[in-house]
């Protein structure tokens, strides 16, 4: 089955959104703590709330290699994607819902979808939540929240994200200006690909930092609302840009698909600043090189942890790899 | 280009941070980058935010030094920044205080609330959001609606309040302060 992310989808700044619910059951312990048969009660618990929905399970057999294109996807928060911090993963068919238990949280329901959607997405997250809730005391304070491992984490529990291609913005400078601003609301605007990286192809996260004294309206309103301002900013400037040289931009796009539909070694920085020249083509109706989901398929592809998870391949074995992967998305 | 730091090897790893707007960059060959990347893991960040937080929460006379739920000490809560199970926030509560007012202010939570959550605090709940309503409903000049809010927060103090001396009632005032 295609995956959420391939199926047709418009093109636009904003790619997907998630949001994702943490909640722990009262009267475990975290982390290293957990006894594995009260672990193996938690994720009996999720199994159940989520039967019938012909979910896979993951579980302590994942190989790195599974975890790493779980994570390069966004099944699966990114920085869980390991089988020391992740006990069972369960994720549906589309790969759009995933529910996991990991050493921070022992239940964490992660939703994603195309566009800018975190209502919809929340309240699908909320029904998986209340199912898992009917078997398990969540534990809960009326003045702190959902308890949660870190107390950072205490509050709502929820977290809401956007991810925002922003190639434009970036190449003004503008992205540090927006991250100030938007952390003044208690939102992060940070590289969509790996947290301390230089942002790849241009793709930027917008996620809110904390929840507690936040109701879950409020968490997803903020982040809606601080992704809708950079989404305004960014089309201001493409279309003064396309106003003033269309054919630059559409020059710029097919150079992109050139090199892409050719190179036989590509770097992973390189091939996702070309992925972004064509996506920024496509969404300007400049260019019809890739389709949509096709851009996001590569974009999770090309990266080295998802080529090769086991680092078998040497450095330019690897770039040889990567630009196979993508000539054959060319050939399609 | 050349690793920053040994000047020898190619540099292959390039690190962009930015705190608190302050960007920095690093260009790495791979063995400076590993290095690094060990450096970092000692001096972890988790250290940091447990001195930053926790700082004065072993200075506080606590009663309670290990979590009866979990066997947690307080000492291991202050290292690493991290409960050991929810009851740690009960348990610990009296050293938590200062390090959660550090780190979230006066926020407290105003969110959903399990569908298992005990009566009362659902009672509770739902009279703080009558009080809001009624305030608004009153300011729209929306009589009727304001008329049965009215009602409704009146059987709700009787549930959340059972008769009881006007003491215990200074009591419960004293501890929402």
């Amino acid at each position: 089955m295609s995956k959420w992310y391939e199926k047709e989808h418009a093109d636009g700044i904003a790619l997907s959104s998630y949001v994702t619910i943490s909640r722990n059951a009262a009267g475990y312990p975290f982390g290293d703590r957990l006894p594995a048969e009260k672990a193996e009660e938690l994720v009996a618990a999720a199994r159940k709330a989520l039967e019938g929905a012909n979910c896979r399970e993951y579980g302590k057999d994942t190989s790195v290699a599974d975890f790493a294109e779980l994570a390069a996807d966004r099944v699966i928060d990114p920085d869980y994607a390991d089988a020391d911090l992740t006990r069972a993963v369960f994720v549906s068919p589309e790969g759009d819902l995933s529910v996991s238990s990991d050493k921070e949280r022992h239940f964490c329901i992660r939703k994603s979808g195309c566009g800018l959607c975190l209502e919809d997405l929340y309240k699908a997250a909320a029904e998986i939540e209340d199912r898992i809730g009917e078997g398990v005391t969540f534990a809960f304070d009326e003045k702190l929240g959902f308890l949660s491992r870190n107390p950072e984490d205490l509050g709502c529990g929820l977290q809401a994200g956007v991810l925002l291609h922003l190639p434009m913005l970036a190449e003004r400078g503008s992205i540090r200006i927006l991250t100030i601003g938007a952390a003044k609301l208690g939102i992060t605007l940070r590289s969509g690909f790996g947290e301390n990286a230089e942002a790849l192809g241009n793709v930027y996260e917008v996620t809110n930092q904390y929840s507690l004294g936040l109701s879950e309206q409020e968490v997803l309103r903020r982040v809606r609302e601080v992704a809708e301002q950079v989404i305004r900013e960014e089309q201001k400037l493409r279309d003064e840009l396309k106003e003033a040289d269309a054919v630059a931009l559409e020059d710029r796009a097919a150079r992109a698909a050139g090199v892409l539909a050719s190179a036989r070694r590509i770097s992973t920085a390189e091939a996702m600043e070309l992925l972004s020249d064509v996506r920024l083509g496509r969404a300007l109706g400049l260019s019809d090189a890739l389709s949509a989901g096709e851009i996001d398929r590569l974009c999770a592809g090309v990266l080295p942890g998802v080529l090769d998870p086991e680092e078998k391949l040497t450095a330019t074995k690897r770039s040889e790899a990567r630009a196979d992967l993508i000539r054959a998305a060319f050939r399609k | 280009m050349l690793c920053e730091k040994c000047g020898k090897r190619t540099a292959n790893y390039h690190y962009t941070s930015n705190i608190n707007g302050k960007v920095t960059e690093k260009h790495l060959c791979a063995q400076c980058a590993a290095a690094e990347k060990g450096a970092q893991a000692v001096g972890s960040f988790a250290d940091l935010l447990g001195n930053f937080f926790f700082g004065n929460a072993l200075a506080q006379p606590e009663r309670v030094t290990v979590c009866p739920d979990c066997g947690m000490t307080l000492a291991e809560v202050s290292r690493t920044g991290l409960m050991g199970c929810p009851g740690c926030y009960k348990a610990f509560s009296a050293s938590l205080a200062p390090m959660l007012r550090r780190m979230h202010g006066d926020a407290s939570h105003i969110g959903r609330i399990p569908a298992n959550a005990a009566e009362e605090v659902r009672v509770r709940r739902r009279l703080a959001e009558a009080k809001e309503e009624l305030s608004a409903a009153v300011a729209a000049e929306e009589y009727e609606k304001a008329a049965a809010l009215r009602d409704e927060i009146r059987a709700l103090q009787a549930k959340a309040e059972p008769p009881k001396a006007e003491a215990s009632e200074a009591n419960a005032d004293a501890a929402t302060d």
